[in-house]
């Protein structure tokens, strides 16, 4: 467990995560960006399109 | 309810009862009570998430959908950015201090009074919070039963602390999936049961028509006025610093993800939070607008809350309340007739009559909600006691008028399930803080774990005892689900602030902090006070005026050294 929390220490995170597609934390933290803005996208256009 | 549904009910619970006790036999120690074991990331996520959800948020959401629509989604535009930001920076300093605690941080990086405060902070707003969640399953016994709510509030409160005290985090973490199992199948059957009871001819594009029509997709709403309570920008930038207030220093999240085996677990595990959080509302949301276009086409009550409702049934036929329901009835009777009218012009493809009869049909039901809002003002002069906004009554009125046995017992137990999976968390993490910030810190540094696991199992007894309290006066509140929210905004803004000191404002020390963030919380209760501004604002300000007090009494107190033993993090 210490080895992988030393691994880990960079806080933006280079360290491989696990992952299949995502290798790196800057991807996951990326991927999250972007299903927040499709989210809020769709939101918006639900909006514009039933009011 | 029926024999099914019980059967249902009980044997869901105490399986899941059961298995929390199974897997957790042996696990006596103070490490494995208060911090859990080695946690996968996905349970890690999806306790995360449970923690969260509580009953509040599958009964009081599809209310607030019912009511106004899906804007209240806004308010979870803050949790992805959030989320990421406790990724990067909190988790890795929690982590590495090994705390079990986020106040026992402040303690290392402050002070004993810095850590003190902080976690009276939370044990404030988190106790009270507690009461607030406690309520929510008293509504559906109440409903269910027809036993008295206070009855209702003091033995499923009393229930839910034997569980935690028996359990303690381990048991918290290992049944949490499973009970949002149950929760997720008793939210997706309502949800198909639901569609299939709309009126034939009735297509999903028609629902979303009608729904839009009533006002009740407004998701997004880019009003600057501060006054509106959900807007995006108050969902993107205050809701960003309420999300990191309450994931990244209420004790009750953190120590759900710093039971991870390893930086990598907690990480995956908040990340699949902030992916999940939003859609996950949104489809709560979602089925209370739903049940609003049902109850379009099918008759409705004049008040969900079975006890308003009963007050009028009880009275003479010259009762003033009486006469609100017969003019309600003939509203919704129009509206249900215009919609008919609206539906049918619409599939023969003319326009012109369908946008006749869909304005016709607004125009009913807007006659219909005045007389409902006039009732309900009027029912509080008759029943000074009864809760004057019902939306929370919306989602169990369905169930038990409009879903068949069996799934009427799945429902009830996907509240219980919800109601446990958080209430244990929280008491948990208020017992756990109480313990490691005040007893051993200040009342037996010299408690053996044992002295401390016994403790702990009474301070967990105590604040469900405090939430238990406080619940009794929760009908108070205008809806559960914007009440929880509004109670954490008032303390959370200060909260981060300390963290946020600690963090990235290196030269200031315990006693500057301290004193600001007091000034700080004062600050907060006058404008909570006196403004009328959305409480989505809260948060920011008050980490905002907690920094910026704190770097004006450093500079006014002089030079702080940092602790050498914190010059590493």
């Amino acid at each position: 467990m210490k080895s992988s929390e030393s691994v880990n220490k960079s806080p933006t995170g280079n360290q491989d995560t696990g992952l299949p597609l995502f290798h790196s934390w800057k991807g996951v933290y990326l991927f999250v960006l972007a299903s927040f803005v499709l989210w809020v996208a769709l939101l918006i256009l639900l909006t514009r399109m039933y009011s | 309810m029926s024999a099914l549904d019980f059967v249902v009910l009980i044997g869901s619970m105490l399986g899941i009862a059961g298995y929390g006790i199974w897997r957790t036999r042996g696990q006596r120690d103070l490490n494995s009570y208060l911090k859990g074991g080695h946690t996968p990331w996905f349970a890690i996520g999806l306790s995360v998430m449970a923690t969260q959800a509580s009953a509040v948020t599958f009964l009081s959401t599809p209310g607030q959908g019912f009511a106004n629509g899906l804007g209240f989604v806004q308010i979870y535009f803050g949790v992805p950015l959030a989320l990421i930001i406790i990724a990067v920076f909190f988790l890795p300093i929690f982590r590495g201090l090994n705390v079990f605690t986020a106040y026992e941080y402040l303690g290392k990086r402050f002070d004993s009074k810095t850590r003190l405060l902080g976690a009276a902070l939370f044990l404030t707003q988190r106790g009270l919070g507690a009461g607030l969640t406690i309520y929510a399953p008293a509504i559906v016994l109440t409903t269910v039963f027809g036993w008295p709510l206070d009855l209702t509030i003091i033995s499923s409160g009393v229930l839910v602390i034997i569980y935690t005290v028996a359990g303690g985090n381990d048991a918290v973490t290992v049944t949490q999936k499973y009970q949002l199992g149950i929760i997720f199948a008793g939210m997706l059957t309502a949800v198909c049961l639901l569609l299939h009871k709309l009126p034939a001819g009735l297509t999903f594009t028609d629902t979303l028509a009608v729904a839009g029509k009533f006002q009740k997709l407004n998701a997004v709403n880019f009003s600057t006025n501060p006054n509106e309570r959900y807007t995006i920008w108050s969902g993107i930038i205050g809701g960003t610093f309420l999300m990191l207030s309450y994931f990244g220093t209420d004790q009750s999240q953190v120590q759900r993800y710093l039971s991870g085996e390893s930086l990598r677990e907690s990480r995956l595990g908040l990340m699949f939070n902030a992916v999940c959080k939003i859609p996950m509302q949104f489809c709560i949301l979602l089925l209370g607008v739903l049940i609003f276009v049902f109850y379009q086409f099918e008759p409705a009550p004049l008040f969900f809350n079975p006890a308003s409702e009963q007050h009028i049934v009880d009275k003479t036929n010259s009762d003033p309340l009486r006469a609100y329901e017969t003019g309600f009835n003939s509203a919704q009777t129009q509206t249900r007739q215009q919609l008919e009218n609206w539906l049918q012009a619409r599939h023969d493809g003319n326009q012109s009559a369908a946008s006749t009869a869909l304005a016709a049909a607004v125009d009913a039901h807007q006659q219909g909600e005045i007389i409902r809002a006039t009732a309900s003002k009027e029912l509080l002069v008759y029943n000074p006691t009864s809760k004057s906004n019902d939306a929370d009554y919306v989602f169990i009125t369905f169930i038990l008028q409009q879903l068949p046995h069996g799934v009427i017992g799945l429902l009830v137990a996907a509240f219980f399930a919800a109601t446990f999976s958080s209430k244990a968390a929280e008491l948990n993490a208020l017992g756990s803080s109480t313990t490691i910030d005040f007893y051993r810190h200040l009342m037996r540094r010299d408690a053996t774990d044992a002295e401390c696991l016994t403790a702990s199992k009474w301070f967990t007894i105590f604040w469900g005892a405090v939430a238990i309290g406080f619940a009794l006066y929760a009908h108070l509140a205008e809806n559960l689900i914007q009440a929880v929210n509004i109670l954490g905004s008032i303390f959370y803004g200060v909260m981060l602030g300390l963290f946020v000191v600690a963090f990235f404002f290196r030269f200031v020390g315990g006693t500057a902090v301290f004193w600001a963030a007091v000034l700080a919380q004062s600050l907060i209760f006058i404008l909570f006070a006196k403004l009328s501004i959305s409480y989505l604002w809260f948060p920011l300000i008050g980490c905002a005026a907690c920094v910026a007090f704190s770097c004006l009494l450093q500079m006014f107190l002089g030079n702080f050294r940092k602790p050498d033993k914190l010059a590493a993090t």
